[in-house]
């Protein structure tokens, strides 16, 4: 009688323990026509002019399609929808020629009046409308021609639509109301949506009607969202996993190498300096901060070596972003930093450097700062705030000193440029007709040295006032089961399933 | 009659507390640092338009109206919109099944494993065994449940494939795997309270002159051992575990992010860090009213346990 309480317990757990090794085995294996990628969070919208997540940018490649794309490691642009495109000769008119076999996931072809239509709400977006504010009208003489008139050459808006900011949807959404297409969009990428279980998984079902050549697709993408490194570490080892879409650089180390693949990334962490209050003000202390900090090492400490040396305030892998000459922002300078901190008047107050509590790169790029600061003779403390705090404190400039990271969304330095002119200079309060002067040469350019003019010129004011302060270029790593081949690392965390196969 | 009215007397108790614990769920949400307008449109937006939304939001009114407003809204049914569109009754119907999969494994895995424990314990009393049992359910209490979450992924899972590492299964084979960890996970924080509790009751019960009057009576095995041991010492425990409610949907919370479970309490996590605030104020409605109607129900099960209140 006394054991046969226990005896029972026992059964019952060897039992369970058979009957999920049964069932197990089964939940173990993985569909072969499936890939299964994971990403650090929801999407936030499936329009693209409303989203703001890079994991809403990274789903966006499969279903949506525009004009143009990009190449796997996001550096060249190639044909989209429009198989071809050409100037005329003012650089004021842009002629696109549509792929005849362009065809939306409904079965319905691509014409050029669904890019017309497309254009005007690109346009309307509040968040990316003023990428497309230099196209003055598009006509569409025929069923496969779409003609863009610009009011000033902008050599910089292909790298736009080659984004999900460009995508191409069908004339007056098939006829339904916004809010119910928005909730399913159709357009014509590789894949359509098939379910979507909101905040959890999104499931994408190859898309027949597909222009490309989609016999090697795989035939189903899963994506899941799952916000814990560790959980992202155990599913891939598992094999529940295919892809990390964006592998953490404080976790990376716990990765098989072989299965890890990086690139620099489209990103750049900067330390933002508060020019409105003091003792910040003073911009001989801003510089010396920029020579206090040890740049090789902090790459090796802060950034566990998984960066490279920034040498730009802009994410310096966008086409078009170009150093300065005179900017040598890498540089260290203990001798010379004390003395512009002398000369600056600094009297030793503790200066509070605020860094958002959740774990990123730039939380521990600014532990490792601290010590470089003080060897200056500048006395800097931590203080972590929830990322929703942190965000409220930069627009209200109620801090001094912080790091952040940036990204750009699209090929063209516009983008990052656009952010900086909006935000004062990344809430630096500082003016940011310099941004916009850059933005006005870099629409105007008419070839790659105007346009590396431009962000150099932005890159020389941005070194004179020192409002911000490179810190680094983290990298973007994947990690890549060899399930997966064909993959290559790019730089925006957006990259295309048909660009890969999947292995039996 | 007088059973009766001692419950509609809790029933009146629990509505002042359903209204005191809407005004601490509200006030909880509105100190909490951030502008939730601004976070839901993101850096990039104007400042116009996160003006529009506060007041669309009606964030631009003092705290009084908006809390009269939450009620009222309460009082429908609505328990507002999630800041990606989604009515937030919506986001807790799709999160509430996860949830109670999770709570009654924790649970079941908690109160068998305890039982068991408390019966071997209480049967060698004072005897290594049951000091060594009562060492290793105290040193149990001081295990992180993440931790040893991701233990049993890491060492069980993963080696022998047997269980998922992160998500419910759809069909009833793939969900009764994929809750077995995270249940041993949620229990091992439960089990050493419970059962430590049960064993001492289960001692104070084997020792009572009832009990060794039913023996002398020949009651022997299952008859003994459930209609008068157990009945009898699982009162105080009953209490014991309602009052631990509390801390159950706290590691519920935590077992769905390290498992990977999207419950509620994993959108309770999102919606915090993206200060999603009527998602916040409905999940932690909805897990305090949980926490007080099972403290009431535990009260009422643990008096129609006790054979005295119950001949009362």
């Amino acid at each position: 009688m006394k054991l046969r309480i226990p005896v029972a317990a026992a059964s019952m757990l060897m039992s369970a323990a058979l009957l999920t090794a049964c069932v197990g085995q089964s939940t173990a294996s993985q569909d072969e026509g499936t890939i299964t990628i994971a990403l650090n969070g929801p999407i936030d919208t499936w329009n693209p002019q409303e989203a703001l997540t890079t994991q809403s940018f990274a789903v966006y490649p499969q279903v949506f399609a525009s004009l143009l794309s990009t190449s796997p490691d996001g550096s060249a642009i190639e044909p989209g929808l429009a198989e071809s495109y050409e100037f005329d000769d003012t650089a004021k008119t842009i002629t696109f020629h549509l792929d005849p076999a362009a065809t939306f996931s409904n079965g319905d072809p691509v014409t050029s009046a669904d890019v017309a239509y497309s254009e005007g709400l690109w346009a309307a977006g509040e968040l990316y409308g003023s990428y497309f504010s230099s196209i003055a009208s598009v006509d569409a003489p025929d069923e496969q021609t779409v003609v863009f008139t610009l009011t000033a050459p902008d050599h910089a808006l292909l790298g736009i639509l080659a984004t999900a900011n460009a995508a191409v949807v069908p004339e007056d959404l098939g006829g339904v109301d916004a809010a119910t297409f928005w909730k399913k969009p159709v357009s014509a990428g590789a894949y359509r949506i098939a379910s979507e279980d909101v905040g959890q998984s999104i499931t994408l079902e190859r898309n027949e009607h597909f222009a490309g050549d989609g016999s090697d697709l795989p035939q189903i993408v899963e994506y899941v969202m799952v916000a814990d490194a560790a959980q992202q570490l155990l599913q891939f080892q598992s094999g529940k996993v295919d892809v990390v879409n964006d592998v953490q650089l404080d976790s990376a180390g716990q990765y098989d190498p072989s299965r890890l693949q990086s690139t620099t990334s489209a990103g750049v962490v900067v330390l933002m300096l508060n020019t409105q209050v003091a003792p910040l003000d003073d911009p001989q202390l801003r510089r010396a901060i920029n020579l206090a900090i040890d740049h090789e090492a902090l790459l090796a400490g802060g950034f566990a070596d998984l960066a490279v040396a920034a040498t730009s305030v802009l994410p310096q892998v966008v086409p078009g972003v170009a150093a300065c000459e005179e900017c040598d922002w890498p540089t260290t300078d203990v001798a010379a930093a004390t003395e512009l901190v002398e000369a600056s008047g600094y009297d030793g107050q503790t200066i509070t450097m605020t860094v958002p509590s959740e774990v990123g790169p730039e939380k521990l790029a600014a532990q490792a700062l601290v010590p470089m600061l003080a060897e200056a003779g500048i006395d800097v403390e931590l203080a972590a705030v929830p990322e929703s705090a942190f965000i409220e404190k930069l627009e209200n400039g109620d801090y001094s000193v912080a790091p952040i990271v940036y990204n750009a969304l699209a090929p063209s330095a516009v983008d990052p440029l656009g952010f900086l002119a909006a935000t004062g200079i990344l809430f630096t309060g500082s003016d940011p007709t310099a941004a916009n002067d850059a933005i006005a040469a870099l629409t105007a350019a008419t070839d790659e040295q105007a346009t590396q003019a431009a962000t150099a010129g932005f890159e020389a004011w941005a070194f004179e006032h020192t409002p911000l302060v490179p810190l680094g270029v983290p990298d973007v790593i994947y990690a890549v089961s060899e399930r997966v081949e064909g993959f290559v690392p790019n730089p925006y965390k957006a990259w295309y399933v048909e660009d890969v196969t999947l292995t039996r | 009659m007088i059973y009766i009215r001692s419950i509609a007397n809790r029933v009146g108790q629990l509505i002042v507390v359903l209204l005191a614990v809407t005004l601490a769920v509200f006030v909880l949400t509105q100190v909490a640092p951030g502008d939730a307008a601004r976070l839901r449109l993101g850096p990039r937006a104007s400042e116009e338009s996160v003006e529009a939304l506060r007041q669309e939001l009606g964030l631009d009114r003092s705290l009084p109206e908006q809390y009269l407003e939450y009620l009222g809204r309460l009082l429908r049914g609505d328990l507002g919109t999630s800041v990606n569109g989604r009515p937030v009754t919506e986001i807790i119907a799709q999160g509430i099944g996860p949830t109670f999969w999770l709570l009654a494994g924790t649970l079941v895995v908690s109160v068998v494993s305890a039982i068991g424990i408390a019966w071997v314990a209480a049967m060698k009393r004072d005897g290594g065994f049951d000091h060594g049992l009562r060492l290793v359910l105290l040193l149990s209490l001081f295990l992180p449940t993440f931790w040893v979450g991701f233990l049993l992924l890491r060492f069980i899972a993963i080696p022998t494939g047997w269980f998922p590492v992160g998500g419910l299964g759809d069909s009833p084979g793939e969900l009764f795997a994929s809750l077995v960890l995270p249940s041993i996970a949620g229990a091992i924080a439960l089990t050493p309270i419970l059962a430590r509790s049960l064993r001492s009751s289960l001692i104070d019960v084997l020792d009572s002159e009832y009990v060794a009057v039913a023996r002398s009576l020949g009651i022997r095995g299952r008859t003994l051992f459930v209609d008068h041991v157990i009945r009898n010492a699982a009162g105080p425990v009953v209490t014991l575990l309602a009052l631990n409610t509390a801390y159950l949907f706290f590691g519920v919370v935590i077992l769905e992010w390290t498992f990977d479970i999207g419950g509620l309490g994993s959108a309770l996590i999102t919606a915090s860090t993206t200060q999603d605030v009527y998602v916040v104020q409905g999940i932690t409605l909805l897990f305090a009213v949980g926490v007080v109607v099972a403290n009431l129900a535990g009260e009422l099960l643990s008096d129609a346990l006790d054979p005295r209140g119950a001949q009362s």
